[in-house]
């Protein structure tokens, strides 16, 4: 689990070295210039793919809690 | 108004994680020390009114610095150490390709001394088609010399009554034209297609897997794509 928010600098990296997304610095109109990220084509797949896996790992779950857990 | 002591929290919170991010290249390292310079400042931008304590609790929301670090040096892509031995085979697969247009006989070699491409594509390499330009400048040349050299004899009487004739009719003269047409086009464009594909499925796998990747029970890419990974998140 991420269990403080500077390890999101890492995570971001990664996503950036892998190509999945990109990042701008653009001034901010309130404080100091802010680095803006956007998916790139390839994460924009990755996203979808991971979407339709994730439901089905959902639905799976779903299932085994709701037959599980049931008496 | 500025927290009394927010340089020396934020100088002292900087060294901390400099130093756990010893172990990391220093172009990456400055990349996040820029990423959490960046987030303190916004994260500050938003109090009027700052106190010593706002400060300490953007940097503890932000976590020990030895966390961060263990996270980034945890994720460093194992292949990184194999990339230069990978550089130069790449310079195979670019040799074979380009061998392939110019001088067939070395390019063949180079496409199958190499392991980029799948038995599949290393056929089509070799036969699309057949010896390349040599065999666009050397076949083509005595194919169409083969098909143009069937001239047709015709012997009549003068009179339009036709006794013999080794002339192809009409329609069979016509297939034969497709057919030149085509063997002409397989063989002009054929070595250049062949080469497009084979650069198309070399650019399809840019990592080759190497010792360290198979050593490594989670690669980076399959990682990002399981639904475990994403729990994460």
């Amino acid at each position: 689990m991420l269990t403080s928010e500077g390890t999101m600098y890492p995570l971001l990296g990664r996503l950036r070295r892998d190509g999945l997304v990109q990042s701008v610095w653009k001034e901010s109109p309130t404080g100091p210039p802010r680095r803006y990220y956007q998916l790139t084509a390839e994460g924009q797949r990755t996203l979808s793919a991971f979407r339709d896996e994730w439901t089905t790992f959902r639905a799976a779950v779903d299932t085994i809690l709701e037959t599980g857990g049931a008496p | 108004v500025t927290a009394p002591h927010a340089d020396e929290l934020i100088a002292e919170y900087l060294a901390r994680l400099e130093t756990a991010l010893a172990p990391i290249p220093s172009a990456r390292r400055q990349e996040l020390l820029d990423d959490v310079r960046a987030h303190i400042a916004e994260a500050r931008s938003a109090l009027s009114d700052e106190t010593d304590a706002d400060l300490l609790n953007i940097l503890d929301r932000l976590g020990d610095p030895a966390d961060m670090a263990a996270d980034e040096i945890g994720r460093q892509e194992p292949s990184r150490p194999a990339q230069p031995p990978q550089r130069n085979s790449r310079g195979l697969e670019i040799a074979a390709i380009v061998l392939l247009l110019l001088f067939w006989p070395i390019g063949v070699v180079l496409l199958w001394i190499s392991d980029a491409w799948t038995t599949r594509d290393k056929l089509i390499g070799t036969l699309v088609p057949p010896f390349g330009y040599l065999g666009t400048f050397v076949l083509g040349p005595l194919l169409l010399w083969g098909t143009i050299s069937t001239t047709c004899e015709t012997l009549s009487d003068g009179l339009g009554h036709v006794f013999s004739s080794t002339c192809p009719s009409a329609g069979s003269q016509a297939a034969i034209n497709i057919g030149l047409a085509v063997v002409v086009i397989f063989y002009l464009l054929g070595p250049i297609l062949s080469a497009v594909y084979l650069g198309v499925r070399l650019r399809r796998r840019p990592r080759r897997p190497t010792s360290t990747d198979r050593a490594d029970p989670t690669p980076p890419a399959n990682e990002s794509a399981s639904p475990m990974a994403g729990a994460r998140l």
